[in-house]
Protein backbone atom coordinates (compact mmCIF):
# COMPACT_ATOMS: atom_id res chain seq x y z
CA UNK A 1 0.00 0.00 0.00
CA UNK A 2 1.40 3.90 -0.76
CA UNK A 3 1.26 6.69 1.40
CA UNK A 4 0.70 8.98 -1.61
CA UNK A 5 -2.58 10.87 -2.01
CA UNK A 6 -5.16 9.67 -4.57
CA UNK A 7 -5.27 11.69 -7.77
CA UNK A 8 -8.65 12.77 -7.27
CA UNK A 9 -10.92 12.63 -3.83
CA UNK A 10 -14.48 13.98 -4.02
CA UNK A 11 -16.42 13.58 -0.71
CA UNK A 12 -19.67 15.09 -0.31
CA UNK A 13 -19.98 17.29 -3.59
CA UNK A 14 -23.44 18.81 -4.11
CA UNK A 15 -25.14 21.30 -6.16
CA UNK A 16 -28.36 22.04 -6.51
CA UNK A 17 -30.29 23.97 -9.52
CA UNK A 18 -33.19 25.84 -7.27
CA UNK A 19 -35.04 22.82 -5.85
CA UNK A 20 -33.72 20.74 -7.89
CA UNK A 21 -30.66 18.55 -6.69
CA UNK A 22 -28.20 17.92 -9.64
CA UNK A 23 -25.38 16.46 -7.45
CA UNK A 24 -26.12 15.01 -4.05
CA UNK A 25 -23.58 14.45 -1.59
CA UNK A 26 -20.83 12.80 -3.93
CA UNK A 27 -17.94 10.46 -3.46
CA UNK A 28 -15.43 9.45 -5.47
CA UNK A 29 -12.23 8.45 -5.67
CA UNK A 30 -9.51 8.31 -8.01
CA UNK A 31 -5.97 6.56 -7.60
CA UNK A 32 -3.05 8.04 -9.35
CA UNK A 33 -2.51 5.91 -12.93
CA UNK A 34 -5.90 4.92 -13.26
CA UNK A 35 -7.63 5.29 -16.49
CA UNK A 36 -11.41 6.02 -14.97
CA UNK A 37 -14.71 5.89 -16.30
CA UNK A 38 -17.46 8.20 -15.43
CA UNK A 39 -20.82 6.94 -16.50
CA UNK A 40 -24.24 7.65 -15.94
CA UNK A 41 -27.64 8.31 -18.17
CA UNK A 42 -28.46 11.86 -19.10
CA UNK A 43 -28.76 14.06 -16.96
CA UNK A 44 -27.22 12.25 -14.09
CA UNK A 45 -24.95 15.09 -13.04
CA UNK A 46 -21.80 13.80 -14.30
CA UNK A 47 -20.92 16.96 -16.39
CA UNK A 48 -22.04 18.96 -13.35
CA UNK A 49 -19.71 16.76 -11.28
CA UNK A 50 -16.63 17.76 -13.58
CA UNK A 51 -17.14 21.38 -14.10
CA UNK A 52 -17.19 21.45 -9.91
CA UNK A 53 -14.06 19.51 -9.99
CA UNK A 54 -12.79 21.51 -12.74
CA UNK A 55 -14.13 24.82 -10.79
CA UNK A 56 -16.71 26.14 -13.58
CA UNK A 57 -18.98 26.35 -11.17
CA UNK A 58 -19.60 26.19 -7.48
CA UNK A 59 -20.34 24.11 -5.21
CA UNK A 60 -22.96 24.10 -2.47
CA UNK A 61 -21.17 21.74 -0.15
CA UNK A 62 -18.12 19.14 -0.73
CA UNK A 63 -14.68 19.15 -1.01
CA UNK A 64 -12.51 18.22 -3.96
CA UNK A 65 -8.73 17.61 -3.60
CA UNK A 66 -6.39 16.83 -6.31
CA UNK A 67 -3.55 15.02 -5.75
CA UNK A 68 -4.16 15.76 -1.99
CA UNK A 69 -4.39 19.43 -2.72
CA UNK A 70 -8.10 21.09 -1.69
CA UNK A 71 -7.52 24.85 -2.53
CA UNK A 72 -8.66 25.36 -5.69
CA UNK A 73 -6.49 27.36 -8.03
CA UNK A 74 -3.46 25.20 -6.31
CA UNK A 75 -5.32 22.29 -7.17
CA UNK A 76 -5.66 23.40 -10.73
CA UNK A 77 -2.05 23.14 -10.94
CA UNK A 78 -2.39 19.23 -11.60
CA UNK A 79 -5.70 19.23 -13.65
CA UNK A 80 -6.43 19.71 -17.18
CA UNK A 81 -9.46 19.01 -18.95
CA UNK A 82 -12.44 19.70 -21.48
CA UNK A 83 -15.92 19.59 -20.75
CA UNK A 84 -18.46 18.77 -23.42
CA UNK A 85 -16.73 20.07 -26.45
CA UNK A 86 -12.94 21.91 -26.49
CA UNK A 87 -13.97 25.86 -27.50
CA UNK A 88 -11.15 27.46 -29.41
CA UNK A 89 -10.60 31.03 -30.87
CA UNK A 90 -11.48 30.58 -34.78
CA UNK A 91 -9.07 33.25 -35.78
CA UNK A 92 -6.36 31.76 -34.08
CA UNK A 93 -4.03 29.05 -35.86
CA UNK A 94 -3.63 25.95 -33.51
CA UNK A 95 -0.42 26.98 -32.42
CA UNK A 96 -1.82 31.01 -31.10
CA UNK A 97 -4.57 28.71 -29.36
CA UNK A 98 -1.99 26.83 -27.22
CA UNK A 99 -0.15 30.51 -26.88
CA UNK A 100 -2.79 32.60 -25.49
CA UNK A 101 -4.15 29.66 -23.14
CA UNK A 102 -0.44 29.19 -21.94
CA UNK A 103 -0.45 32.44 -20.62
CA UNK A 104 -3.01 31.72 -18.18
CA UNK A 105 -0.90 29.99 -15.26
CA UNK A 106 2.48 29.42 -15.11
CA UNK A 107 5.33 29.54 -17.79
CA UNK A 108 5.00 27.44 -20.84
CA UNK A 109 8.17 26.53 -23.34
CA UNK A 110 7.27 26.76 -26.80
CA UNK A 111 9.00 23.53 -27.00
CA UNK A 112 6.10 22.58 -24.87
CA UNK A 113 3.88 23.70 -27.24
CA UNK A 114 5.45 21.99 -30.34
CA UNK A 115 5.78 18.88 -28.32
CA UNK A 116 2.14 18.60 -27.92
CA UNK A 117 0.98 19.80 -31.12
CA UNK A 118 3.38 16.94 -32.36
CA UNK A 119 1.64 14.31 -30.09
CA UNK A 120 -1.64 15.07 -30.86
CA UNK A 121 -0.54 15.48 -34.60
CA UNK A 122 -1.61 18.51 -35.64
CA UNK A 123 2.79 19.69 -36.46
CA UNK A 124 1.85 20.54 -39.56
CA UNK A 125 -1.33 22.23 -39.68
CA UNK A 126 -0.48 24.21 -36.55
CA UNK A 127 -0.10 27.73 -38.46
CA UNK A 128 -3.65 27.45 -39.62
CA UNK A 129 -6.41 28.88 -38.58
CA UNK A 130 -8.90 26.81 -35.74
CA UNK A 131 -11.86 27.56 -38.29
CA UNK A 132 -10.11 24.74 -40.69
CA UNK A 133 -9.86 22.33 -38.56
CA UNK A 134 -11.63 18.99 -38.65
CA UNK A 135 -13.75 18.04 -35.94
CA UNK A 136 -11.02 15.45 -35.12
CA UNK A 137 -8.65 17.76 -35.19
CA UNK A 138 -10.48 19.76 -33.07
CA UNK A 139 -10.74 17.41 -30.45
CA UNK A 140 -7.05 16.54 -30.55
CA UNK A 141 -6.05 19.87 -30.05
CA UNK A 142 -8.49 20.21 -27.02
CA UNK A 143 -6.55 17.29 -25.56
CA UNK A 144 -3.32 19.25 -26.07
CA UNK A 145 -4.67 22.52 -24.36
CA UNK A 146 -5.30 20.15 -21.52
CA UNK A 147 -2.24 19.14 -21.44
CA UNK A 148 -0.50 22.77 -21.67
CA UNK A 149 1.04 22.24 -18.20
CA UNK A 150 1.90 18.80 -17.68
CA UNK A 151 -1.02 17.89 -15.84
CA UNK A 152 -1.28 14.88 -13.37
CA UNK A 153 -5.21 14.61 -14.16
CA UNK A 154 -6.68 14.83 -17.04
CA UNK A 155 -10.43 15.03 -16.96
CA UNK A 156 -12.37 14.38 -20.59
CA UNK A 157 -15.56 14.88 -20.96
CA UNK A 158 -17.15 13.20 -24.01
CA UNK A 159 -13.69 13.26 -26.10
CA UNK A 160 -14.87 11.07 -28.74
CA UNK A 161 -18.20 12.88 -29.20
CA UNK A 162 -18.93 13.30 -32.57
CA UNK A 163 -15.82 11.36 -34.32
CA UNK A 164 -15.63 9.15 -37.10
CA UNK A 165 -14.47 5.37 -36.13
CA UNK A 166 -10.83 6.29 -37.50
CA UNK A 167 -10.98 9.82 -34.69
CA UNK A 168 -12.13 7.69 -32.14
CA UNK A 169 -9.48 5.60 -32.67
CA UNK A 170 -6.92 8.19 -32.42
CA UNK A 171 -8.23 9.64 -29.75
CA UNK A 172 -8.55 6.31 -27.69
CA UNK A 173 -4.87 5.42 -28.62
CA UNK A 174 -3.79 8.90 -27.40
CA UNK A 175 -5.46 8.55 -23.82
CA UNK A 176 -3.65 5.15 -23.37
CA UNK A 177 -0.35 6.85 -24.26
CA UNK A 178 -0.57 9.40 -22.01
CA UNK A 179 -1.12 7.17 -19.44
CA UNK A 180 1.31 4.61 -19.93
CA UNK A 181 4.32 6.63 -21.29
CA UNK A 182 3.49 9.86 -19.62
CA UNK A 183 2.08 8.22 -16.04
CA UNK A 184 -1.41 10.33 -16.40
CA UNK A 185 -4.16 9.56 -14.52
CA UNK A 186 -7.53 10.57 -16.67
CA UNK A 187 -10.69 10.51 -15.81
CA UNK A 188 -13.34 10.24 -18.71
CA UNK A 189 -16.67 10.62 -19.43
CA UNK A 190 -18.07 8.66 -22.14
CA UNK A 191 -21.64 7.37 -23.42
CA UNK A 192 -19.64 5.00 -25.60
CA UNK A 193 -19.33 1.83 -23.15
CA UNK A 194 -17.64 -0.38 -25.28
CA UNK A 195 -14.94 2.75 -25.82
CA UNK A 196 -14.73 2.71 -22.23
CA UNK A 197 -14.72 -1.02 -21.37
CA UNK A 198 -11.74 -0.94 -24.03
CA UNK A 199 -10.09 2.19 -22.37
CA UNK A 200 -10.76 2.29 -18.48
CA UNK A 201 -9.70 0.28 -15.12
CA UNK A 202 -12.22 1.63 -13.03
CA UNK A 203 -15.51 3.19 -13.22
CA UNK A 204 -18.07 4.83 -11.36
CA UNK A 205 -21.76 5.13 -12.17
CA UNK A 206 -23.99 7.87 -10.75
CA UNK A 207 -27.69 8.24 -11.56
CA UNK A 208 -30.11 11.75 -10.39
CA UNK A 209 -26.92 12.93 -8.65
CA UNK A 210 -25.64 10.06 -6.70
CA UNK A 211 -23.43 7.13 -7.36
CA UNK A 212 -24.88 3.81 -7.41
CA UNK A 213 -21.56 1.88 -7.72
CA UNK A 214 -17.94 2.26 -8.13
CA UNK A 215 -14.88 -0.64 -8.81
CA UNK A 216 -12.59 -1.90 -11.33
CA UNK A 217 -14.94 -3.14 -14.29
CA UNK A 218 -13.85 -6.48 -14.30
CA UNK A 219 -15.68 -6.23 -10.43
CA UNK A 220 -19.08 -4.82 -11.85
CA UNK A 221 -19.12 -6.76 -15.44
CA UNK A 222 -20.71 -10.24 -14.35
CA UNK A 223 -19.72 -13.65 -16.35
CA UNK A 224 -20.52 -13.77 -20.05
CA UNK A 225 -21.93 -9.93 -19.43
CA UNK A 226 -20.96 -6.99 -21.52
CA UNK A 227 -20.54 -3.12 -20.11
CA UNK A 228 -23.60 -2.29 -21.82
CA UNK A 229 -25.53 -5.04 -19.98
CA UNK A 230 -23.73 -4.30 -16.75
CA UNK A 231 -24.93 -0.80 -17.05
CA UNK A 232 -28.52 -0.93 -17.61
CA UNK A 233 -28.78 -3.68 -14.75
CA UNK A 234 -27.77 -0.74 -12.57
CA UNK A 235 -29.38 1.98 -13.82
CA UNK A 236 -32.60 1.01 -15.65
CA UNK A 237 -33.14 -2.73 -14.72
CA UNK A 238 -36.48 -2.51 -16.00
CA UNK A 239 -35.21 -1.10 -20.00
CA UNK A 240 -32.89 -3.87 -19.85
CA UNK A 241 -35.45 -6.43 -19.81
CA UNK A 242 -37.46 -4.77 -21.92
CA UNK A 243 -34.85 -4.92 -24.66
CA UNK A 244 -34.06 -8.59 -24.07
CA UNK B 1 12.38 30.77 -24.33
CA UNK B 2 9.71 30.78 -22.23
CA UNK B 3 5.99 31.59 -23.04
CA UNK B 4 5.42 34.55 -20.40
CA UNK B 5 3.70 33.85 -17.78
CA UNK B 6 2.34 36.11 -14.60
CA UNK B 7 0.24 38.71 -15.52
CA UNK B 8 1.98 40.66 -18.39
CA UNK B 9 2.06 37.18 -20.19
CA UNK B 10 -2.20 37.39 -19.84
CA UNK B 11 -1.99 40.87 -20.73
CA UNK B 12 0.00 39.50 -24.18
CA UNK B 13 -2.99 36.82 -24.44
CA UNK B 14 -5.35 39.26 -24.62
CA UNK B 15 -3.56 41.69 -26.79
CA UNK B 16 -3.30 38.62 -29.17
CA UNK B 17 -6.95 37.94 -29.00
CA UNK B 18 -7.64 41.47 -30.01
CA UNK B 19 -5.08 41.79 -32.60
CA UNK B 20 -6.49 37.85 -34.21
CA UNK B 21 -9.98 39.24 -34.16
CA UNK B 22 -8.81 42.41 -36.16
CA UNK B 23 -10.22 44.77 -33.49
CA UNK B 24 -7.42 46.05 -32.37
CA UNK B 25 -6.10 47.23 -35.80
CA UNK B 26 -8.84 48.66 -36.21
CA UNK B 27 -9.03 50.89 -33.27
CA UNK B 28 -5.29 51.96 -33.67
CA UNK B 29 -6.12 52.85 -37.51
CA UNK B 30 -9.25 55.06 -36.30
CA UNK B 31 -7.32 56.44 -34.06
CA UNK B 32 -4.43 57.79 -36.75
CA UNK B 33 -7.58 59.09 -39.03
CA UNK B 34 -8.84 61.11 -35.81
CA UNK B 35 -5.40 62.56 -36.49
CA UNK B 36 -5.37 62.88 -40.01
CA UNK B 37 -8.49 64.61 -39.50
CA UNK B 38 -7.38 67.01 -36.98
CA UNK B 39 -4.44 68.28 -38.86
CA UNK B 40 -6.63 68.85 -41.73
CA UNK B 41 -9.00 70.77 -39.77
CA UNK B 42 -6.76 73.38 -38.51
CA UNK B 43 -5.38 73.72 -41.98
CA UNK B 44 -8.80 74.17 -43.78
CA UNK B 45 -9.67 76.71 -40.62
CA UNK B 46 -6.85 78.62 -40.89
CA UNK B 47 -7.18 78.93 -44.61
CA UNK B 48 -10.29 80.10 -44.49
CA UNK B 49 -10.00 82.62 -42.04
CA UNK B 50 -7.18 83.77 -44.05
CA UNK B 51 -9.87 84.68 -47.19
CA UNK B 52 -12.08 86.29 -44.48
CA UNK B 53 -9.78 88.36 -42.84
CA UNK B 54 -7.75 91.52 -44.59
CA UNK B 55 -4.84 91.60 -41.24
CA UNK B 56 -2.56 88.51 -41.82
CA UNK B 57 -3.17 86.23 -38.71
CA UNK B 58 -0.87 84.43 -36.61
CA UNK B 59 0.82 81.39 -38.37
CA UNK B 60 -0.52 78.41 -36.52
CA UNK B 61 1.97 75.91 -35.13
CA UNK B 62 2.13 72.19 -35.46
CA UNK B 63 1.33 71.72 -31.98
CA UNK B 64 -2.30 73.12 -32.55
CA UNK B 65 -2.54 70.01 -34.93
CA UNK B 66 -1.94 67.98 -32.22
CA UNK B 67 -4.19 69.23 -29.87
CA UNK B 68 -6.91 68.99 -32.30
CA UNK B 69 -6.19 65.63 -32.71
CA UNK B 70 -6.02 64.42 -29.07
CA UNK B 71 -9.59 66.55 -28.68
CA UNK B 72 -11.08 64.31 -32.10
CA UNK B 73 -9.63 60.72 -30.52
CA UNK B 74 -11.64 61.44 -27.35
CA UNK B 75 -14.98 62.46 -29.03
CA UNK B 76 -17.96 59.49 -29.06
CA UNK B 77 -17.58 58.54 -32.52
CA UNK B 78 -14.00 56.77 -31.35
CA UNK B 79 -15.65 55.91 -28.07
CA UNK B 80 -17.64 53.67 -30.27
CA UNK B 81 -14.55 51.96 -31.97
CA UNK B 82 -13.54 51.31 -28.57
CA UNK B 83 -16.87 50.30 -27.41
CA UNK B 84 -16.69 47.45 -30.03
CA UNK B 85 -13.42 46.46 -29.20
CA UNK B 86 -13.88 46.19 -25.38
CA UNK B 87 -17.66 44.28 -25.75
CA UNK B 88 -16.19 41.78 -28.37
CA UNK B 89 -12.60 41.66 -26.01
CA UNK B 90 -14.71 40.93 -23.12
CA UNK B 91 -17.87 38.73 -24.42
CA UNK B 92 -16.70 36.92 -27.14
CA UNK B 93 -14.55 34.56 -24.10
CA UNK B 94 -17.88 33.90 -23.07
CA UNK B 95 -20.05 33.17 -26.09
CA UNK B 96 -17.00 30.67 -27.52
CA UNK B 97 -16.77 29.29 -24.44
CA UNK B 98 -12.84 29.88 -23.96
CA UNK B 99 -13.45 31.61 -21.05
CA UNK B 100 -14.17 27.63 -19.62
CA UNK B 101 -10.27 26.77 -20.66
CA UNK B 102 -9.31 29.76 -19.21
CA UNK B 103 -10.56 29.10 -15.60
CA UNK B 104 -9.62 25.43 -16.18
CA UNK B 105 -6.05 26.68 -15.72
CA UNK B 106 -4.63 27.47 -12.14
CA UNK B 107 -4.90 31.24 -11.88
CA UNK B 108 -7.22 33.21 -10.11
CA UNK B 109 -10.49 34.79 -11.83
CA UNK B 110 -10.08 38.55 -10.74
CA UNK B 111 -6.08 38.69 -12.40
CA UNK B 112 -8.05 37.53 -15.60
CA UNK B 113 -10.25 40.32 -15.80
CA UNK B 114 -7.20 42.92 -14.42
CA UNK B 115 -5.81 41.53 -18.18
CA UNK B 116 -8.83 42.42 -19.30
CA UNK B 117 -8.99 45.79 -17.98
CA UNK B 118 -5.41 46.76 -18.59
CA UNK B 119 -5.33 45.62 -22.58
CA UNK B 120 -8.77 47.70 -23.00
CA UNK B 121 -7.00 50.86 -21.39
CA UNK B 122 -3.58 50.40 -23.38
CA UNK B 123 -5.72 50.17 -26.35
CA UNK B 124 -7.19 53.25 -25.78
CA UNK B 125 -3.92 54.96 -25.17
CA UNK B 126 -2.72 53.53 -27.84
CA UNK B 127 -5.00 55.44 -30.30
CA UNK B 128 -4.60 58.41 -28.89
CA UNK B 129 -0.99 58.34 -28.92
CA UNK B 130 -1.58 57.39 -32.65
CA UNK B 131 -4.21 60.60 -33.38
CA UNK B 132 -1.55 62.60 -31.33
CA UNK B 133 1.50 61.29 -33.44
CA UNK B 134 -0.30 61.52 -37.01
CA UNK B 135 -1.58 64.55 -36.05
CA UNK B 136 1.49 66.42 -35.21
CA UNK B 137 3.65 64.57 -38.33
CA UNK B 138 0.54 66.14 -40.46
CA UNK B 139 0.81 69.29 -38.42
CA UNK B 140 4.68 69.36 -39.28
CA UNK B 141 4.10 69.42 -42.99
CA UNK B 142 1.72 71.75 -43.10
CA UNK B 143 2.23 74.32 -40.68
CA UNK B 144 6.30 73.90 -39.64
CA UNK B 145 7.85 74.02 -36.06
CA UNK B 146 7.41 78.08 -35.61
CA UNK B 147 4.31 79.84 -34.60
CA UNK B 148 2.02 80.89 -32.10
CA UNK B 149 1.08 78.96 -29.25
CA UNK B 150 -0.91 80.76 -27.51
CA UNK B 151 -3.05 80.43 -30.79
CA UNK B 152 -4.24 76.95 -28.37
CA UNK B 153 -6.39 78.93 -26.40
CA UNK B 154 -6.87 78.31 -22.40
CA UNK B 155 -10.19 77.13 -22.96
CA UNK B 156 -9.30 74.71 -25.30
CA UNK B 157 -9.94 71.03 -24.03
CA UNK B 158 -7.31 68.88 -22.82
CA UNK B 159 -4.27 70.64 -23.25
CA UNK B 160 -5.50 73.87 -23.53
CA UNK B 161 -2.72 75.11 -21.06
CA UNK B 162 -0.13 74.57 -23.08
CA UNK B 163 0.55 77.94 -24.20
CA UNK B 164 1.25 78.91 -20.62
CA UNK B 165 3.08 75.93 -19.42
CA UNK B 166 6.92 75.85 -19.66
CA UNK B 167 7.16 72.82 -21.38
CA UNK B 168 4.79 71.10 -24.23
CA UNK B 169 5.32 67.54 -22.70
CA UNK B 170 3.41 67.78 -19.69
CA UNK B 171 0.22 69.40 -21.29
CA UNK B 172 0.82 66.57 -24.19
CA UNK B 173 1.95 64.14 -21.45
CA UNK B 174 -1.44 65.43 -19.53
CA UNK B 175 -4.19 65.50 -22.49
CA UNK B 176 -3.16 61.78 -23.36
CA UNK B 177 -3.78 60.49 -19.70
CA UNK B 178 -7.16 62.33 -19.60
CA UNK B 179 -8.24 61.53 -23.05
CA UNK B 180 -7.55 58.02 -22.26
CA UNK B 181 -9.58 57.98 -18.94
CA UNK B 182 -12.79 59.18 -20.42
CA UNK B 183 -12.44 55.55 -22.15
CA UNK B 184 -12.61 54.31 -18.31
CA UNK B 185 -16.24 54.44 -18.52
CA UNK B 186 -16.83 52.57 -21.08
CA UNK B 187 -14.60 49.80 -20.31
CA UNK B 188 -16.01 49.23 -17.32
CA UNK B 189 -19.89 49.50 -18.51
CA UNK B 190 -19.11 46.88 -21.44
CA UNK B 191 -17.56 44.92 -18.54
CA UNK B 192 -20.24 44.69 -16.72
CA UNK B 193 -22.69 44.24 -20.01
CA UNK B 194 -20.35 41.02 -21.18
CA UNK B 195 -20.13 39.46 -17.74
CA UNK B 196 -23.80 39.80 -17.73
CA UNK B 197 -25.16 39.02 -21.23
CA UNK B 198 -21.99 36.86 -22.29
CA UNK B 199 -22.96 38.48 -25.65
CA UNK B 200 -20.82 40.58 -27.91
CA UNK B 201 -23.87 42.08 -29.51
CA UNK B 202 -26.18 42.74 -26.38
CA UNK B 203 -23.00 44.02 -24.66
CA UNK B 204 -22.33 46.37 -27.56
CA UNK B 205 -26.00 47.91 -27.48
CA UNK B 206 -26.98 47.22 -23.76
CA UNK B 207 -23.67 49.67 -23.36
CA UNK B 208 -25.07 52.22 -25.67
CA UNK B 209 -27.75 52.09 -24.02
CA UNK B 210 -26.95 52.42 -20.15
CA UNK B 211 -24.37 55.79 -21.92
CA UNK B 212 -26.87 57.29 -23.31
CA UNK B 213 -29.74 57.12 -20.89
CA UNK B 214 -27.07 58.25 -18.74
CA UNK B 215 -26.60 61.39 -20.95
CA UNK B 216 -30.35 61.46 -21.35
CA UNK B 217 -30.76 61.77 -17.22
CA UNK B 218 -28.23 63.88 -17.43
CA UNK B 219 -29.91 66.44 -19.78
CA UNK B 220 -33.23 65.77 -18.32
CA UNK B 221 -31.90 66.66 -14.51
CA UNK B 222 -30.07 69.98 -16.31
CA UNK B 223 -33.57 71.04 -18.12
CA UNK B 224 -35.18 70.27 -14.75
CA UNK B 225 -33.18 72.10 -12.73
CA UNK B 226 -33.29 75.29 -15.15
CA UNK B 227 -37.19 75.26 -14.99
CA UNK B 228 -37.66 74.49 -11.82
CA UNK B 229 -34.54 75.96 -9.72
CA UNK B 230 -34.44 79.20 -11.33
CA UNK B 231 -31.29 80.52 -8.72
CA UNK B 232 -29.22 77.97 -9.94
CA UNK B 233 -25.53 79.52 -10.79
CA UNK B 234 -25.37 77.66 -14.06
CA UNK B 235 -28.60 77.61 -14.93
CA UNK B 236 -29.08 80.95 -14.72
CA UNK B 237 -25.92 81.52 -16.84
CA UNK B 238 -27.69 78.81 -19.31
CA UNK B 239 -31.20 80.79 -19.38
CA UNK B 240 -29.27 84.20 -19.83
CA UNK B 241 -31.02 85.35 -16.74
CA UNK B 242 -27.51 86.65 -15.75
CA UNK B 243 -24.66 87.71 -17.46
CA UNK B 244 -21.98 87.98 -15.23
CA UNK B 245 -19.98 85.81 -11.98
CA UNK B 246 -20.72 89.25 -10.38
CA UNK B 247 -24.61 89.00 -10.67
CA UNK B 248 -24.41 85.65 -8.83
CA UNK B 249 -22.56 86.52 -6.12
CA UNK B 250 -24.82 85.23 -2.89
CA UNK B 251 -27.06 83.53 -4.69
CA UNK B 252 -27.83 79.87 -2.82
CA UNK B 253 -27.14 77.43 -5.71
CA UNK B 254 -27.06 73.62 -4.09
CA UNK B 255 -27.86 71.84 -6.43
CA UNK B 256 -26.14 73.72 -9.39
CA UNK B 257 -23.29 71.01 -9.69
CA UNK B 258 -25.64 68.13 -9.72
CA UNK B 259 -26.64 67.73 -13.95
CA UNK B 260 -22.69 68.60 -14.32
CA UNK B 261 -21.43 65.89 -12.04
CA UNK B 262 -23.97 63.78 -13.75
CA UNK B 263 -23.42 64.84 -17.04
CA UNK B 264 -19.78 64.16 -16.74
CA UNK B 265 -20.23 60.31 -16.09
CA UNK B 266 -21.02 59.79 -19.47
CA UNK B 267 -18.44 58.40 -22.27
CA UNK B 268 -20.56 61.07 -24.32
CA UNK B 269 -20.60 63.80 -22.44
CA UNK B 270 -17.79 63.05 -19.84
CA UNK B 271 -15.25 63.84 -22.36
CA UNK B 272 -16.46 67.60 -21.88
CA UNK B 273 -15.01 67.28 -17.97
CA UNK B 274 -11.69 67.23 -19.17
CA UNK B 275 -12.92 70.75 -21.08
CA UNK B 276 -9.62 71.77 -18.35
CA UNK B 277 -9.48 75.17 -18.12
CA UNK B 278 -6.25 77.57 -17.96
CA UNK B 279 -3.48 75.98 -16.44
CA UNK B 280 -3.45 77.34 -12.56
CA UNK B 281 -7.25 76.09 -12.17
CA UNK B 282 -5.84 72.47 -13.65
CA UNK B 283 -6.06 70.39 -10.29
CA UNK B 284 -9.08 71.85 -8.69
CA UNK B 285 -11.15 71.96 -11.94
CA UNK B 286 -9.94 68.57 -12.66
CA UNK B 287 -10.45 67.17 -9.30
CA UNK B 288 -14.58 66.62 -9.13
CA UNK B 289 -14.55 65.02 -12.55
CA UNK B 290 -12.32 63.23 -12.34
CA UNK B 291 -13.16 61.59 -8.73
CA UNK B 292 -16.65 61.05 -10.19
CA UNK B 293 -15.31 59.20 -13.04
CA UNK B 294 -13.42 57.07 -10.98
CA UNK B 295 -16.17 56.49 -8.70
CA UNK B 296 -18.53 55.65 -11.81
CA UNK B 297 -16.00 53.22 -13.01
CA UNK B 298 -15.71 51.65 -9.98
CA UNK B 299 -19.51 50.92 -9.41
CA UNK B 300 -19.46 49.37 -12.98
CA UNK B 301 -16.22 48.01 -12.66
CA UNK B 302 -17.02 46.25 -9.43
CA UNK B 303 -20.18 44.61 -10.78
CA UNK B 304 -18.25 43.44 -13.87
CA UNK B 305 -15.28 42.09 -10.86
CA UNK B 306 -18.42 40.50 -9.33
CA UNK B 307 -19.72 38.54 -12.20
CA UNK B 308 -16.93 37.33 -13.59
CA UNK B 309 -14.97 35.58 -10.19
CA UNK B 310 -18.76 34.61 -8.94
CA UNK B 311 -21.01 33.13 -11.67
CA UNK B 312 -21.07 29.43 -12.87
CA UNK B 313 -19.74 28.75 -16.40
CA UNK B 314 -21.54 27.16 -18.20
Amino acid sequence: MTDSPPALQVRGLTRSYGRKAVVQSLDLQVEAGDIYGFLGPNGAGKTTTMRMILGLIRADAGTVSIFGDADPVAGRRHLGGIVESPRFYPYLSGRDNLRVLAAYGPAVTPARIEELLNLVQLGERAKDQVKTYSLGMKQRLGIAQALLAQPKLLMLDEPVNGLDPAGMKQVRELIRRLRDEEGLTVFVSSHLLHDVEQLCDRIGIIQDGTKIVEGAVAELVEDGESLEDAFLRHTAPGAREQIR
Amino acid sequence: MMERGGFLGMCLAEWRKARGRGLAWAVLLFGLLHGVAGAFAIWAGTRAEARMVAEPVDSTTWLVAGEMSISLAALPINGLALLLLFAVLWAEDFSLGTIAMVFVRPVARWRVFAAKVTVALATAAASMVCALVAGLALGLLLFGTTGDLTQIGPDTPFIGWMGTADSVFLPILGGLVTGTLVALPSVAVAGALAALTRSPVLTLFGSMMVLLADAGLAAALALWNQVELGTCQQAAINAGTVKSQADLDGIPCPDAALPERLHDLTIWSGRDFLGLRGHPEFWSEALQPMGITVLWSALFLGIALLLFTRRDVG
